[in-house]
């Protein structure tokens, strides 16, 4: 039995997305990664200049965690991707971010890895990573600088 | 595939056309159109309470901007009004305003200088998109226009330094123009051409009588002789 099918991995998941996955109103993309060796990514975060508070779980949450739709992208409840979070294995698209002003932001550096939860990456290494509950961030730090 | 809509301005559905910039997944810089087909760029100004500025966009400032002849802060600068719309939670409870250009928050700009840059290979074919779909439309009457087709294509040919060798990459102008030939002369004195031979390009269609010479134009690289690269276009 793989680990779609085992409803007792479900339970390691956030209630909702648990919910959803046993419901099978949703399901991971195909491609989608259990079992792999540790990722090095980078992720936006929401920071002003002197603001060095550490990369914290408020820093990786999800469409669905932060209620939020924003224009420009599918109301895709019922989609897997709302409840992954978003991170890059280069930083070619957060560097184009850096050509505007707002937000404030700085980027989180860190390694996704099995233990925090399945991933997939797209053909433009983008990885949408569905974390477990309490899934260990403590890898991650702020990067100094966005270039290199 | 469904069309998208992401804002009502003035009782007009706005729809997405092409996301160009995400911050995390967010779109924070993309181009929406109207049933009219006129072009809207829109910029996402505060991630968190999810506002926006858009402004309609010419086909020709939409294209001048995303081929890098204009910086994206100049392209939202270059109307006279623009609309504030603060998110609801519909896209029915949103509130917009038209705000006069002096009133746009200068902050939320893209920084001054900054070029839009393609990432993937989306972003390629949108460019491409929009600039078959420029020179479908454009005017070659206008000098103006015919530098903005020409200068790209000089930064294309003028490395050469084989005036036998192959032209590496090319630009499709797409329909409007045909026949474009380009040699290369080899001369040793600005009145001396030793001779000229046709290079393979890529692109190259036809057309048994021209109706008119639109521009020619010359671009001069100069080694141990001097060469003169001559470009013709034939209108359909």
């Amino acid at each position: 039995m793989n680990k779609e099918q085992d409803v007792d991995y479900f339970n390691k998941f956030p209630i909702i997305l648990q919910a959803k996955l046993r419901n099978s109103e949703i399901a991971f993309p195909q491609g989608t990664q259990f079992d792999y060796d540790p990722i090095l990514a980078y992720r936006g975060i929401i920071r002003n200049t002197n603001d060095n508070t550490p990369v914290n779980e408020n820093d990786m949450l999800s469409h669905y965690e932060m209620k939020k739709i924003p224009r420009g992208i599918a109301n895709y409840e019922n989609d897997s991707r709302y409840y992954a979070i978003s991170l890059f294995e280069t930083l070619d698209m957060l560097k184009e971010c850096w050509k505007f002003p707002k937000p404030n932001k700085k980027i989180a550096q860190g390694y996704v890895h099995q233990e925090g939860g399945p991933q997939y990456t797209d053909q433009k290494k983008h990885i949408s990573w569905w974390l477990y509950e309490d899934a260990d961030i403590s890898s991650f730090v702020i990067k100094d600088e966005i270039n290199g | 595939m469904d069309k998208q809509l992401c804002f009502i301005l003035d009782n007009e559905n706005i729809y997405l056309d092409k996301v160009l910039v995400s911050f995390n997944d967010i779109p924070i810089l993309f181009v929406c159109r109207d049933s009219s087909k006129n072009y809207y760029l829109v910029l996402c100004s505060n991630l968190e309470e999810l506002e926006y500025i858009i402004v309609q966009q010419s086909l020709k400032n939409l294209w001048s901007m995303l081929t890098k002849n204009i910086t994206m802060r100049t392209a939202f600068l270059s109307c006279e009004s623009f609309w504030f719309v603060k998110s609801g939670n519909t896209i029915e409870e949103d509130e917009c305003a038209i705000i006069p250009k002096p009133k746009m928050d200068l902050d939320a700009l893209p920084f001054e200088n900054a070029m839009y840059e393609t990432i993937s290979e989306d972003d390629t074919l949108y460019v491409d998109r929009i600039t078959n779909e420029y020179l479908d439309n454009v005017s070659f009457d206008l000098s103006e226009e015919i530098k903005d087709i020409t200068d790209p294509l000089f930064d294309v040919i003028s490395p050469l330094n084989d005036c036998f060798g192959d032209i590496t990459s090319y630009i499709d102008f797409g329909p409007a123009i045909q026949n474009i030939e380009i040699s290369t002369a080899t001369s040793f004195s600005d009145n001396d051409f030793a001779q000229t031979q046709p290079l393979n390009i890529a692109y190259n269609q036809q057309i048994t009588e021209p109706k008119e010479v639109i521009f020619s134009s010359f671009n001069s690289v100069s080694n141990k002789s001097t060469e003169l690269t001559h470009i013709m276009g034939i209108a359909a």
